[in-house]
């Protein structure tokens, strides 16, 4: 599913490709910030200074080193952890629940579709949600998690497997891996 | 370096999170030149955490893209502002010692602040640690449940058996000897074409023992089976599969 006009676009920074970018992929990036920093405005800053950033590192984009997407969440969800960290953020810290953040008069409803998607993955077994939530939307590497939590860090890299194993059994056996490609794709 | 205990190592997971050290990546990206299989187990993992973030997708506000738009112009090389020009020449030494001793109160000013700003940034700080600690040990709780797969794939009993046919269907059998279990990954074996249907076969005292048809996920394929010298895949026409192997199209021999 790599585009690569869009890639060679990119590359070549060319500012009309990280428009595309943003249709294909911008609601999944945002998703991805809000649940790490938890709040409204940041997460908005956060999603452009990715898109920033992507279009600033462009030319240094390299297919055969991962996915189109892959990179642009990475680069997601350093901006968004790196958020958390400064001073600001911990001194202006709401309790806001994320359902409140998600359904606030200023977005969007959501696609019904993704909220079936969304469904199918709230069902996947509690200890590897916990343990992909750690890894991914905190930012803990596998070692700090087995550091923590006291567990070997080979039983933590075989659950991590595991875990995504099970993500992919989700969305193959339910054929959504085609639907949520089929939702990011640019309908141009 | 085995490839399968490559794979097994966590480390393609940390290169795809962005979690590797310089030289992993180096070696990760070595790999994937080298050996497909590291390449489309690197390649499957993306895909299946880029699943993961699309399920949480949450459209942003109309205004967003333009904004956005209009940032990227303001990047362009070009619209910089001008340099300023250098004061005066005449007044230079007062100048310069006017200005640096506002620079030496202001920074004086600054740490001052700071210092007292880092009281409560440690005090905050804690408060967040000790919330993170909590967290951890539910975390902990949720991850020590026992798990029938976890326990095959992490027994050093276990062997790795690669059953491929070295074209477009592979996938890697964890087979026990002793725990007398099998599971595999079925992942890297695509959808076969209308009509036709994958069934599984461990091979035990010379016959072929039904391991099922092709499973969803790693969790359905688990079953047990004892004294296998190889495991195959073969394609049938029936959905349910047959009694015996009609076209088998990949075997692996255990050691």
């Amino acid at each position: 599913m790599q585009d690569q006009q869009l890639i060679n676009r990119l590359q070549a920074q060319d500012r009309t490709a990280i428009g595309n970018l943003y249709d294909a992929y911008g609601a999944a990036l945002f998703g991805v910030v809000l649940r790490i920093v938890q709040q409204r405005e940041l997460a908005e800053q956060v999603l452009q200074d990715t898109f920033v950033k992507a279009w600033r590192n462009g030319a240094s984009y390299d297919a055969s080193k991962g996915r189109l997407f892959t990179w642009l969440l990475n680069i997601a969800r350093n901006t968004a952890i790196d958020a958390t960290r400064t001073a600001h953020f911990q001194k202006s810290r709401k309790t806001d629940s994320l359902d409140a953040l998600v359904y606030s008069p200023g977005g969007e409803s959501i696609n019904p579709d993704q909220i079936g998607v969304r469904e199918v993955v709230s069902r996947l077994d509690e200890k590897y949600k916990s343990l992909i939530d750690l890894v991914y939307f905190k930012g803990y590497t596998q070692e700090e998690v087995a550091e923590e939590t006291g567990i070997p860090l080979g039983t933590i890299k075989t659950r991590l497997r595991y875990a995504i194993n099970e993500l992919r059994g989700i969305f193959v056996e339910k054929g959504l891996a085609g639907l949520i490609l089929t939702l990011l794709t640019i309908n141009q | 370096m085995d490839i399968q205990s490559f794979i097994q190592s966590g480390l393609l997971e940390a290169y795809v999170l962005g979690q590797c050290s310089a030289e992993e990546r180096a070696q990760v990206e070595r790999m994937a030149a080298e050996h497909v299989e590291v390449r489309a187990e690197l390649n499957s993992i993306q895909v299946s955490l880029e699943g993961y973030a699309a399920a949480h997708a949450v459209q942003p506000p109309d205004w967003m893209k333009t904004s956005i738009m209009e940032r990227l112009t303001q990047e362009t090389p070009g619209h910089a502002p001008p340099d300023v020009p250098a004061p005066g020449g005449n007044n230079f030494p007062l100048r310069f010692f006017q200005i640096l001793a506002f620079l030496l109160a202001a920074a004086c000013a600054f740490l001052f602040l700071r210092q007292k700003e880092m009281g409560r940034e440690n005090q905050e700080l804690k408060l967040k640690t000790d919330s993170i600690q909590k967290e951890l040990v539910a975390c902990n709780q949720e991850v020590q449940k026992p798990d029938p797969i976890a326990e095959l794939v992490c027994d050093p009993g276990t062997q790795r058996i690669l059953v491929s046919d070295g074209k477009g269907i592979s996938t890697i059998v964890y087979y026990n000897a002793e725990l007398k279990r099998m599971a595999y990954d079925p992942y890297n074996i695509p959808t076969p074409s209308d009509g036709t249907h994958y069934q599984f076969w461990a091979i035990v005292d010379g016959k072929p023992v039904s391991m099922g048809m092709k499973a969803g996920n790693m969790c359905e394929s688990l079953r047990n089976v004892e004294n296998a010298i190889a495991f195959a895949i073969s394609e049938e026409d029936k959905p349910e599969g047959n009694p015996a192997p009609t076209k088998v199209l990949a075997i692996g021999k255990t050691s």
